[in-house]
């Protein structure tokens, strides 16, 4: 039976298996997939004899790409005992086999035609997206953003948290807020303010009084509050007092009892 | 980084690598070629790395910027995985505070950049980017 696209894409393509095809550099079939990456991007499975190899041994592959996905993320599978672990029992409860940084199941010429085909493929597909969880089974690569730590204390306590929204301004401008809390009386918006990056402090904290001051047709609706980073010294006195003209300035964590009676009032 | 930190990072003209670019091919990750840990040196004082990804089977090949200690927050995927309707040639850039640890999930098409080797797709990187590269780039391909 020929190995070419239209030939795979009866067999495969009607299971939804396949959701492009075509053929790459070395010979083989690259056919996308509709599972996904972490990220979101499709999964391609290859399939065909790499050369060098006798046309009956026939793979289905993914090249490498789960290991390049987690290089990407300065995680390399191979680096440490414990993810060579994860990937060998996720291989091993799939029956994929795992050479260099390839997942692959081995198919005879017979079996492209039968299910085995499609079994090959979704159990590959799967050891890609197990393995590539593997991002998530590690300490976060990047400590919680100020942002995240901010809306998990609030919601902790029960109190509903709008986030990532925008309010109308002025000048007809719709302005992004970090959050937006109900409280017993009050309703509060939120924008936080933190950076690591000294030289960058003093823009985003003109960006933060910008906002404000483009929001101020919302004061009668709403308290204005600035949660900044008490955890470093990036950002200036100076520029703390223009942003407490026009909004309540509280320290995170460092005032978190201000901050709660601020947004539960 | 939010995304007025990336952009401040991105159009900041000194930009400069000067390691040399060299691929090599772990054995356990093949049959992939991966360059790592490049410097991005900035006056902003960002400790930014680069590595990149080449696998001669498709060909593919990705660059990849990486905030140490936060993740990734730019990367350019040429014949990559498709990622929606930006097809399988295009650039991922840091759009919100939580895109590094989904690899930066964002990306648009960069279909000019289809059918061009490695090496010119890092000369136009850099070309982009502001970034001077004062090192060598090898060849994946091969030809030095």
């Amino acid at each position: 039976m020929p190995l070419d696209c239209e030939t795979l894409k009866g067999m495969a393509t009607s299971l939804a298996l396949v959701t492009e095809c075509d053929v790459i550099k070395n010979g083989m079939l690259r056919l996308a997939t509709p599972f996904r990456y972490p990220d979101g991007s499709q999964i391609d499975l290859f399939l065909g004899s790499p050369p060098g190899l006798v046309f009956d041994d026939i793979r289905v592959t993914d090249l490498g790409q789960t290991a390049a996905y987690l290089f990407d993320l300065q995680l390399k599978p191979w680096a440490t005992f414990k993810r060579k672990q994860i990937v060998e029992d996720v291989c091993k409860t799939l029956s994929v086999t795992q050479d260099g940084g390839e997942l692959l199941v081995r198919l005879k010429k017979e079996e492209l035609a039968t299910s085995s085909l499609s079994d090959a493929m979704v159990r590959v597909a799967q050891a890609c997206i197990r393995t590539a969880d593997i991002a998530y089974t590690q300490r976060l690569r990047a400590p919680a953003s100020f942002k995240d730590e901010v809306e998990e204390f609030i919601s902790s306590d029960g109190i509903d948290v709008e986030s990532g929204l925008v309010v109308p301004g002025r000048f007809n401008k719709d302005v992004p807020v970090d959050f937006r809390i109900k409280g017993r009386r009050i309703k509060s918006l939120i924008l936080t303010l933190s950076t690591q990056n000294n030289a960058a402090a003093h823009g985003v904290s003109n960006e933060v009084f910008r906002r404000w001051y483009d929001l101020e047709p919302q004061r009668a609706n709403y308290q204005f509050l600035t949660l900044f980073d008490s955890t470093n010294n990036s950002i200036r006195d100076d520029d703390l007092a223009r942003i407490g003209e026009v909004s309540t300035v509280l320290a995170f964590p460092a005032q978190q009892e201000a901050v709660m009676e601020a947004i539960a009032a | 980084m939010n995304r007025r930190e990336f952009e401040q990072l991105r159009d900041l003209p000194d930009k400069r690598v000067s390691a040399d670019i060299v691929w090599t091919a772990p054995r356990d990750g093949k049959p992939n070629l991966i360059f790592e840990q490049v410097e991005l040196e900035n006056s902003l004082g960002l400790d930014v790395v680069i590595n990149g990804t080449f696998k001669p089977d498709i060909p593919s090949v990705t660059f990849n910027f990486v905030l140490r200690g936060v993740g990734p927050i730019c990367r350019v995927d040429v014949n990559g995985t498709i990622h929606g309707d930006a097809g399988r040639t295009h650039k991922h850039d840091l759009r919100r505070e939580t895109d590094p640890r989904n690899s930066v999930p964002t990306a648009v098409a960069r279909a000019d950049l289809e059918g061009k080797s490695a090496r010119d797709v890092w000369n136009d990187l850099c070309e982009r980017a502001k970034i001077e590269h004062a090192g060598t780039f090898s060849d994946p391909q091969g030809g030095g």
